[in-house]
């Protein structure tokens, strides 16, 4: 099973669908997941699959397929950050 | 007897601590073995109880809670975006319980506040306090992970989002809330 399988898969029990039955492509405002139930998703993502996302990451979603690759693209970097860790003594760009 | 802003505005702390409720029962369903799984579940306890609290004081005073649509928190997540991660999470809910705590205490200064509204605040508030001082403690913990200047980053963010949702709703709501600037 492909890493975004799997994610799509978390994704699917999360909101209590088949995979099949989520349209993957549709607007999140347009899909049957609340923002609540979307802040739980995002979390669980993260805590199941070992990545991090940020602000920029998430104002970049748009529809749940988004969400899959976006967490598949961290997996493959093959840490759990996708960007280096903030020390206080580094400015942080972008 | 209440008067009808004072209706309004219960029944708007009310929905708000089951917006709060619904909220962190979600994540806590989701949260992992652990200190902060057991923490959110407290918290979702504690903004659950606060709703019956709230409940019980307006039918206490003789009316019916009003069906508010929206509550605070739905604001909030249109101004400051979806929380990216749990560290986000914790911040946005640290800034939304200091402006509860503020609004609360602020109600208290009031005149002529009734008893059951005062007793129904102060005991609100007592949990609000715990509320902050676990938020506070597994911030500062997540700076090892997330950087301080990122978490101080973010709260100031939602700082500025929750300056601008308590600027909409009282302007949108002037009426009722000239009510506490006598």
């Amino acid at each position: 099973m492909t890493q975004q399988m799997r994610i799509r898969q978390r994704i699917a029990s999360m909101i209590e669908l088949p995979v099949e039955k989520v349209n993957w492509h549709a607007a999140v405002a347009d899909s049957p997941i609340n923002s609540f139930l979307l802040v739980e998703t995002i979390v669980d993502l993260q805590e199941e699959f070992k990545v991090r996302l940020f602000h920029e990451d998430v104002g970049r979603v748009t529809c749940l397929e988004d969400l899959v690759q976006l967490v598949a693209g961290r997996m493959e970097h093959g840490d759990s950050f996708g960007r280096e860790p903030v020390s206080d003594s580094v400015a942080h760009s972008g | 007897m209440i008067n009808e802003n004072e209706h309004w505005i219960l029944s708007y702390y009310r929905v708000s601590e089951i917006s709060g409720a619904q909220f962190f029962a979600q994540l806590a369903r989701s949260m992992r073995p652990g200190a902060i799984q057991v923490d959110m579940t407290q918290h979702f306890s504690d903004e659950a109880r606060h709703a019956a609290l709230w409940t019980k004081c307006i039918t206490d005073l003789g009316v019916e809670p009003l069906r508010l649509k929206g509550a605070y928190q739905d604001l909030y997540l249109s101004a400051a975006g979806i929380p990216a991660n749990l560290m986000e999470v914790l911040a946005i809910t640290q800034v939304f319980e200091q402006r509860v705590l503020r609004q609360y205490s602020h109600h208290l200064t009031l005149p002529n506040v009734s008893e059951p509204i005062r007793y129904t605040l102060k005991g609100i508030m007592d949990d609000e306090k715990w509320h902050i001082s676990w938020i506070r403690r597994e911030l500062h913990r997540m700076e090892a992970e997330y950087g301080k200047n990122e978490i101080h980053g973010t709260l100031k963010r939602l700082q500025e989002a929750d300056r601008e949702v308590y600027g909409k709703v009282t302007a949108e709501h002037a009426e009722r809330i000239a009510y506490f600037n006598p």
